[in-house]
């Protein structure tokens, strides 16, 4: 939040510092008032054009449109497991998850999806869109385990790992062509341009997320807040070591999926139970949730 | 001015824009979707009023990542992640100068009047730099046109992911069950 102040307040800076030029001696009748609006405004624009340099200055609004665009390319390679009552639970797991996360509340809120494949692996989204497989659903083996992977996943959402994997020339691209005019419709010409950029910054996300994986210290990162989540949350947090044990004892024939893109889920391991006992992070599983979880474990 | 008075004038003039950021009187816009402004600071508390992408809320104070906020004359909280400082505060600006002409309403494209004048100009008007990033960007038109060049995309699978949601009875009722007892960390 404090950075976001940072940039509004280095905007409204900048808005104040060109006013303060622009307005100087000029006539206070109607007419003048309505022209001096008109060049403060292209002004203003010119400035909060200029300002937006980087991913984090992407708007919820513009994460979710990217966010769509990853999740349908990821939903173009899989399909949806189309089982409703799984479907439900994972939603109510992860909605709490995301409500202790870092960013609770994304532009049209997170949705959590079962996707069908043998692949042990989950993806996540910009804007909240979050995927499992029906493989890594298979080796789960409780609600604070399932709670685990989607605070890993919803981490790396309010973490921006995404869209940080976009490259700067994309984004630098997109925001030039943002234009002056405060109109919502753009040019043909401008258009095209924009989809490029946008298309461009869709490649690098997928490129990171499904092909290369993100960073280790990403990964890593998003496990430290996958704890921390949990733990608000008031779950066991020795849920994602656990899960890693099962991943690290597991072979995988092709090293495809999760293998390929994480590292080494027995550095995890460590990393992980490291940080649960440096940050007194011990929680407590409870029968409740086991039991609930029994009734939607995969046969 | 030279160089050195130039930058010694707009540090003075952040300080003054970070302290009008800070303080209650502040005005917010909502920059997602849609918020419930709750009668408690907690996710599941009592939603009294909705606000909608845009809308302004007026700071009546900040408690960790909440704000107290007044909308529309209805007082209640809402989480720091839906809401992004508007540029015009409420006094250091000079922006303010200026009324909300029916020209800029128009230019703003938000095709709404201005509530109540007697909420104060910071409260009621459009701020431009709003109006220049609102709704600009990679947007719905950006979508369209990408679906265009993409028409293999599985665009309606996303629809219908979006569709899923978790409605604050249900949440109430898992988090019951589940006994959760939620911890700060430290």
């Amino acid at each position: 939040m404090m950075k976001q102040m940072a940039k509004f307040g280095l905007s409204a800076l900048a808005a104040m510092a060109l006013v303060g030029c622009a307005t100087g001696g000029m006539p206070a009748d109607a007419v003048g008032v309505a022209s001096k609006a008109w060049e403060k405004r292209e002004a203003i624009t010119k400035t909060a054009t200029a300002l937006r340099k980087g991913f984090s200055d992407l708007t919820p609004e513009e994460e979710y449109f990217i966010g769509r665009a990853v999740a349908a390319r990821i939903l173009t390679d899989y399909k949806p497991a189309n089982d409703p009552a799984k479907t439900n639970y994972i939603n109510l797991v992860g909605d709490y998850v995301a409500k202790n996360s870092k960013m609770p509340l994304t532009f049209k809120g997170y949705h959590f999806m079962l996707i069908a494949s043998d692949e042990v692996n989950a993806f996540a989204a910009p804007g909240g869109f979050v995927f499992v497989t029906t493989g890594l659903y298979a080796k789960l083996a409780s609600e604070e385990q399932l709670a685990a992977v989607l605070a890993h996943e919803v981490a790396h959402v309010s973490l921006k790992h995404g869209l940080s994997s976009i490259k700067a020339a994309n984004l630098t691209q997109a925001f030039t062509i943002l234009g002056t005019e405060a109109v919502k419709e753009y040019s043909k010409a401008q258009l095209g341009e924009l989809t490029k950029a946008f298309e461009n910054s869709i490649n690098d996300i997928i490129n990171n997320l499904v092909v290369n994986g993100y960073s280790r210290s990403q990964e890593y990162d998003a496990d430290s807040e996958a704890l921390n989540t949990a733990y608000r949350a008031g779950y066991n947090p020795k849920g994602l070591s656990e899960f890693l044990k099962t991943l690290s004892g597991a072979k995988s024939a092709n090293n495809a999926g999760f293998f390929k893109t994480h590292p080494p889920a027995s550095d995890r391991l460590k990393e992980a139970d490291k940080l649960i006992a440096s940050g007194k992070l011990q929680g407590v599983d409870n029968p409740n949730r086991q039991s609930r979880f029994n009734k939607f474990a995969m046969k | 001015m030279n160089n050195r008075l130039a930058a010694l004038a707009i540090a003075i003039i952040a300080i003054i824009a970070f302290a009008a950021v800070a303080s209650a009187g502040q005005t917010l816009m909502v920059t997602i979707k849609q918020v419930s402004i709750r009668a408690d600071k907690q996710f599941y508390a009592k939603a009294v009023a909705e606000a909608k992408y845009q809308d302004k809320l007026e700071v009546v104070k900040q408690q960790g990542d909440w704000y107290q906020v007044t909308f529309n004359g209805v007082q209640g909280w809402v989480h720091n992640s839906s809401v992004g400082a508007a540029t015009k505060g409420s006094s250091s600006t000079t922006v303010a100068s200026a009324k909300p002409s029916d020209s800029e309403a128009a230019l703003a494209g938000k095709g709404k009047a201005a509530p109540g004048a007697s909420s104060g100009v910071a409260s009621s008007k459009v701020s431009d730099e709003d109006v220049a990033l609102a709704g600009k960007g990679f947007n719905a038109q950006v979508e369209g046109d990408y679906k265009k060049k993409n028409p293999n995309l599985n665009f309606a699978a996303v629809d219908s992911l979006e569709k899923i949601s978790v409605s604050d009875k249900d949440a109430t009722d898992f988090m019951q069950v589940g006994r959760f007892s939620p911890r700060e960390v430290k």
